[in-house]
C-alpha cells in the first residue's frame, strides 16, 4: 500500500513538473486515437446509415457481423495489421510498420465497428419512424435527407464517437504490436505503461496511467457537453 | 380557360401484384382543395404518396399543364402526416426546416418558418423545443413547416386523425384560414366527413384503390351513390333531399 502511494505521489510530481517525456507520450497519443476515430467515424457513419435505412438482403448478416466487431479483441488486429504491413506483406512497401500512421490504421480498425454498431443504434432507436418519410414528403435530396437524419441522431452518434475514442485510445495490444513501442517515436500512453511495470517503475507506470484518465475524462466531457447542448429540451 | 392546376392520367400502383391504386383521371384547377376520403385501406395514403413522387407508379401527373416527374414534384409538392414527425429542435427550427431542406439561407427560411407560424398561430411558441408541443400543437407545427415552402400541392394525409374533438375543430379552422389565403392545390384525405365538407370544393370517394363518386361535397353528401359513400359521409343514403343532409 505504502509503494502504491509513494508511486500516486510521484505520478502526481511528474505531472504537476510537465515531464517532457511524459507530455510527448501524451501528446503521441492524442494525434494517434484521435486520428484513428476521426478515420472511423467518416466510414462508419455513411456505414451505419446504409445499415440503419437500407433494404437489401443480407442486412441482418451484416449487422450481426458489426455487432460481433464491438468485441473485436485488438491483439488480434494487432496481428493482422502487422501481417498486412511486414515487410514481405501485401503492404509491405508502404513500410508503415512500427510507425504512428501504422497505428492511427490499428486503432481505427478497432473503433470503427464500435462506431458503427452504436451508430445504427442511433439512427433506428433516436430517429421518429416518421421523419424520415416526412422530410422525404418536404423534398429534401437524398444527401440532405442523410445529413437531416444524422443530425437528429447527433446524440447517439457523440455516444459511438465517444465509445470509438476510448476503445483506440485505451487498447494496448494492437499499438504494442504495430508500433513497436519505440521510445520518442511510437510509445504512446497504454504501451508506455506497460513498458514501465514490466521495468518495476511504478511512478511512471502510474502516472501514465492517471494521463490516461485524465484524457480520456477530458476529451469525452467535451463531447458529452456538445451532445448536451445539442438537445435542449425547455417546456 | 385556366389550365388545371393538377392532372391526373392512368396512375396506378401495384404492391407485391396487387393494385392498391387505378385512378384512370382526375383535374383540379388552381387553389382547388380536393377531399379524398374512404375505408382504411381504400388507396388515400398511396394516393398523396404517388403524387408527392414517393412511390413508384405507372402514369403521369402534370403540374400546370405540364408532366412532371416523381423528383420534380418532390421539391413541388409538401406532405404533412397522420402523425406529425418533428425534428428534435425548436418550433422555429422545424417550421424552417422544409425550406432548409430545399437549400433556402438559413435567416430567410426562418422569417419564412416564423410568418408560417403565425398563419397557424404558433408564433408564441416559436422558442420552445417542438417535443414539449401537445398533439394539436404539433399537427398545427407540421402544417406550418409544409406551408412554409409554398408549395404548388399540398398534400395532407389525415393530419386530424390522433387529435381529440377540441384538436380537430382547431386544425380544421387553421386549415381553413390556411388554405384560403395560399396558392397551393390541396389534396386532403381524411376521415372526418366534417373536414371534408369544411374545407374541399370536390370530393372523391375511393373504394380499393379506385374512384367511386366525385363532385362538389355538398352533391356528394346529398346524393351518395352507395351505401358505402354514406356511411362514410355519415349521411342517410336516401338520395336527395333533407335526407342527405349531414348527420
Amino acid at each position: 500500500m505504502e509503494t502504491l502511494l509513494d508511486a500516486l505521489a510521484e505520478a502526481v510530481r511528474l505531472l504537476a513538473s510537465g515531464d517532457a517525456e511524459t507530455v510527448e507520450i501524451l501528446l503521441r497519443s492524442l494525434r494517434v486515437s484521435l486520428a484513428a476515430t476521426a478515420i472511423a467515424c467518416a466510414v462508419a457513419l455513411p456505414a451505419a446509415y446504409g445499415l440503419a435505412f437500407g433494404r437489401f438482403r443480407g442486412r441482418g448478416l451484416l449487422v450481426a457481423t458489426v455487432n460481433t466487431g464491438m468485441g473485436l479483441p485488438p491483439v488480434v488486429v494487432g496481428l493482422v495489421v502487422t501481417v498486412f504491413l511486414w515487410r514481405s506483406g501485401p503492404l509491405g512497401e508502404l513500410e508503415l510498420l512500427y510507425t504512428t500512421t501504422g497505428m492511427v490504421i490499428a486503432q481505427a480498425l478497432i473503433a470503427a465497428p464500435l462506431v458503427c454498431a452504436f451508430a445504427v443504434a442511433a439512427l433506428q432507436g433516436g430517429v421518429d419512424p416518421g421523419l424520415r418519410l416526412q422530410l422525404r414528403g418536404l423534398g429534401a435530396t437524398r444527401l440532405r435527407l442523410a445529413l437531416a437524419l444524422l443530425r437528429e441522431a447527433r446524440l447517439g452518434l457523440c455516444a459511438a464517437a465517444m465509445a470509438g475514442f476510448g476503445a483506440a485510445l485505451s487498447e494496448v495490444g494492437a499499438a504494442m504490436m504495430v508500433g513497436g513501442n519505440i521510445a520518442g517515436e511510437t510509445r504512446v500512453l497504454t504501451t508506455g505503461a506497460v513498458l514501465a511495470t514490466s521495468r518495476g517503475d511504478f511512478a511512471l507506470a502510474l502516472a501514465l496511467g492517471l494521463v490516461l484518465l485524465i484524457v480520456a475524462f477530458a476529451v469525452t466531457a467535451m463531447l458529452t457537453v456538445l451532445q448536451q447542448r445539442a438537445a435542449p429540451l425547455r417546456a | 380557360m385556366t389550365a388545371p392546376a393538377l392532372t391526373v392520367e392512368a396512375l396506378r400502383v401495384e404492391r407485391q401484384g396487387r393494385v392498391t391504386l387505378a385512378v384512370e383521371r382526375l383535374e383540379l384547377p388552381p387553389r382547388c382543395v380536393l377531399a379524398v376520403v374512404g375505408r382504411n385501406g381504400a388507396g388515400k395514403t398511396t394516393l398523396l404518396h404517388a403524387l408527392a413522387g414517393l412511390v413508384p407508379h405507372d402514369g403521369t401527373v402534370r403540374l400546370d399543364g405540364v408532366v412532371t416527374a416523381p423528383e420534380a414534384r418532390r421539391r413541388r409538392s409538401a406532405l404533412v402526416l397522420q402523425r406529425a414527425a418533428l425534428a428534435r429542435a425548436s418550433v422555429e427550427a422545424n417550421a424552417a426546416h422544409g425550406l432548409r431542406l430545399r437549400g433556402v439561407g438559413r435567416d430567410e427560411a426562418r422569417a419564412r418558418g416564423r410568418a408560417a407560424l403565425a398563419a397557424v398561430g404558433l408564433e408564441a411558441l416559436s422558442g420552445r423545443d417542438a417535443r414539449t408541443l401537445s398533439g394539436g400543437e404539433a399537427q398545427r407545427l407540421a402544417l406550418a413547416r409544409a406551408l412554409a415552402v409554398e408549395p404548388a400541392l399540398l398534400l395532407l394525409d389525415e393530419p386530424s386523425t390522433h387529435l381529440d374533438a377540441v384538436g380537430r375543430a382547431e386544425l380544421r379552422e387553421h386549415l381553413a384560414r390556411a388554405l384560403g389565403a395560399g396558392t397551393a392545390t390541396t389534396v386532403l384525405a381524411t376521415h372526418d366527413p366534417r373536414e371534408a365538407l369544411r374545407l374541399a370544393t370536390w370530393l372523391v370517394v375511393l373504394d380499393g384503390g379506385r374512384p367511386v363518386q366525385e363532385g362538389l361535397p355538398a352533391d356528394v353528401a346529398a346524393r351518395p351513390a352507395s351505401e358505402l359513400v354514406a356511411r362514410l359521409l355519415e349521411v342517410d343514403d336516401a338520395g336527395p333531399g333533407p335526407g342527405g343532409a349531414i348527420r
